[in-house]
């Protein structure tokens, strides 16, 4: 496995650098030596010497100028940022904190080292330095990662050992260029770290889209850091014939899809190599093959932990990772032939109206509530798509149903929950179950969720679904009383019949249990219906009272439509014996 | 007054499928958007169609204005009350 176990150590680049032979960069098609990097870095680190306390904040696109600021940080023990961008936000924190920036930014405080004398780099790297960088913030805002140099060491090393091992070049000769910036963590550490630490020559300026990759110099074989946002999108219009072999290409970001990795080994003239990870765990495992297992990258640990979502152990995650904890990712995988595959993502992100919604964290903000003993969430797609709430309530979320009626408390749930859920979020329906609905392997499964508002919500699919305007809604215990307006426009009364319209009784069952659902933490299906009796006709214009008994122990609904001024007027009753369905075909 | 108050109520129940609750329910005075009901962007899009098509008005492109009349179902009710065409 460690075909290179004499790997320098990245902590001893200062002393790796006097003897190194290939140039560190190759920068506006001129070679950076290894001497014009040690003068670099000591001007450097004379310049960070020249701010005062607190963070540097860099940033740069020039992958060399950025590799010079990071080595002069890392002699000096400094803690070092490196944002995906500068924004206002970053520049008012700045100012807050007296964090300084430095690098290409017309408002940086050190825009270039050329003018500070050249301090003598130290034999090591100075272990207390931290390499800051964010996470991409896909799932919310982006938060810090903090990498110490150990940790940073040692992802380099376990790249070098898998990846680099696998390069067919000697190693001196490969160029490491690449289409992804280095001021996100696969970036840096696969364009800028590990060809720093591994001894191998970085291209300075980033190869952004396939047509760039002909700038690359001939003669030289070069390994590409990309990603498949590229690698999908290679033109049959460009003369692929025409490019020299790569060495290598590297692909991380997302799985690329099996034809996209044939087409672009196949333009391109070698394997590509797929990283997985984060930002959080880094590079953690590869293929080669878009079909195959991944493969741990030497001294990376995985197991399958909450919801069969993988988790990791590395000498190289951040310490809030680290030690004897595993990093919990939300990345479904299954054990396939001694390592794992992929299954997609468990955190459930859902497009609401084009708005990006993790449902994970609305069903965690929702179980954080005294009120809710266990919530899943779905996405319904009616007229609008909006995200339903299945609960199951605790015992005080019972005793809040009771006290407060069913709208009144799903309203202030959702009032709560609108402190952390942006407002496309926030449910607008809501389901009461004494159980989630679960299939034979134990699994609650979406359709079953679908299936909690299909049966109860309005419209949804169902034309001749329509419920009538609620005047008023009382609850009394386990009593719900709802006065209902019986509009002569609803649709059940179309063509039943055309001269004397009148409300069909099966209308009358189904009010009654999606009002029941609504009051009542129901179960999910209606196992039978005993002494129903439809005793007078419910005509249009007329006003009813819908009175719901729920007998929990019994799972019994009673329902009674009444009419006149004390209610005097009986037009039907029954019994609804509810359940779970023993076999629902799942 | 009143009555318009209360046709809105249901006209916003109705529009944005407005599940377990009562034109009661809605508070006259208390905000649509954000607290209160808790309405949300797309909500704001469907109410201003349906007040189209029920009374005849424009709401105007400028966003500030439009959240002024939204404000409430008595701010609603004032600004349909003056401008209704229908």
């Amino acid at each position: 496995m460690l075909e290179n176990p004499a790997f320098p150590l990245l902590r001893d680049l200062p002393r790796t650098l006097q003897t190194r032979l290939s140039p560190v960069a190759l920068r506006h098609g001129e070679a950076v030596s290894a001497a014009q990097f040690i003068e670099d870095t000591g001007r450097a680190i004379s310049a960070l010497r020249s701010l005062g306390a607190g963070r540097r904040v860099l940033y740069s696109e020039d992958t060399y100028v950025a590799a010079v600021w990071l080595v002069a940080a890392l002699c000096e023990g400094a803690m070092l940022v490196m944002p995906g961008e500068v924004t206002a936000a970053t520049r008012e924190r700045l100012a807050r904190e007296g964090d300084s920036l430095i690098g290409d930014l017309p408002d940086s405080q050190l825009r270039d080292w050329r003018d500070f004398p050249a301090a003598t780099l130290p034999a090591q790297l100075d272990a207390r330095s931290r390499i800051v960088i964010h996470t991409s913030g896909s799932t919310g805002t982006p938060s810090e990662i903090v990498k110490t140099l150990a940790q940073t060491e040692a992802e380099a090393a376990a790249i070098e050992q898998s990846v680099g091992a696998s390069l067919a070049d000697p190693k001196h000769k490969v160029l490491i260029a690449g289409s992804v910036p280095h001021q996100h963590m696969y970036g840096l550490s696969f364009r800028l770290v590990w060809p720093l630490a591994a001894g191998r020559t970085l291209l300075a300026h980033p190869l952004p889209g396939p047509e760039t990759l002909w700038s690359l110099p001939a003669g030289q074989r070069a390994v590409f850091i990309s990603s498949p946002a590229l690698l999908k999108r290679l033109p049959d219009t460009l003369d692929w014939s025409a490019l020299a072999p790569l060495a290598g290409v590297v692909s991380a970001g997302s799985p690329l899809p099996r034809e996209s990795a044939q087409d672009a080994s196949r333009k391109l003239g070698c394997v590509v190599t797929e990283i997985y990870g984060s930002s959080e765990t880094g590079a953690v495992a590869r293929r080669v093959d878009p079909d195959g297992a991944w493969l741990p990258l030497p001294g990376a640990r995985w197991q399958l932990g909450t919801d069969d979502c993988i988790a990791w152990q590395a000498p190289w995650l951040a310490a809030e990772f680290g030690g004897d904890r595993w990093f919990q990712s939300a990345d479904r995988a299954e054990a396939a032939n001694g390592s794992f595959r992929l299954l997609g993502r468990a955190d459930r992100l859902a497009k609401i109206e084009d708005k990006r919604i993790s449902l994970t964290a609305i069903e965690a903000a929702l179980r954080a509530l005294d009120e809710v003993a266990e919530a899943r969430v779905v996405v319904l797609h009616g007229a609008r798509d909006e995200v339903g709430a299945v609960l199951v309530l605790s015992e005080r979320g019972h005793a809040a149903l009771a006290a407060e009626g069913k709208g009144a408390l799903d309203r202030r749930l959702r009032a709560q929950l609108a402190r952390s859920v942006e407002p496309l979020g926030l449910p607008r329906r809501w389901r009461h179950v004494a159980a989630l609905p679960h299939n034979e392997l134990g699994k609650t499964t979406e359709a079953a969720l679908q299936d909690c508002f299909d049966t109860n919500t309005a419209g949804a699919g169902h034309p001749w679904r329509q419920w009538p305007r609620v005047l008023d809604s009382h609850r009394d215990g386990d009593r719900q009383t709802l006065t209902l307006a019986i509009d002569g426009d609803l649709i059940h009364f179309d063509g039943h019949f055309p001269q004397i319209p009148i409300l069909p009784g099966v209308a009358q069952l189904d009010w009654a249990l999606h009002f029941a659902a609504q009051h009542f933490a129901l179960p999910p299906d209606c196992l039978r219906l005993e002494v129903v009796k439809f005793q007078q006709v419910i005509r249009p214009g007329q006003r009813v009272l819908l009175q719901l008994d729920w007998n929990a122990t019994k799972a019994s609904l009673s329902f009674e439509y009444r009419s006149g001024e004390t209610g005097e007027h009986r037009h039907a009753s029954g019994r609804i014996t509810l359940g779970t369905a023993t076999d629902t075909g799942a | 007054m009143q009555a318009l108050v209360d046709e809105i109520k249901q006209l916003v129940i109705d529009s944005l499928n407005l599940e377990d609750i009562t034109p009661a329910d809605i508070e006259t005075d208390a905000p649509l958007f954000n607290e209160g009901l808790g309405l949300d962007s797309i909500d704001a899009l469907e109410l201003g169609i349906a007040l189209q098509k029920r009374y005849g008005i424009h709401l105007a492109a400028e966003a500030a204005e439009t959240r002024e009349h939204f404000r409430s179902v008595a701010a609603l009710a004032a600004f349909v009350a003056a401008n209704r065409t229908l």
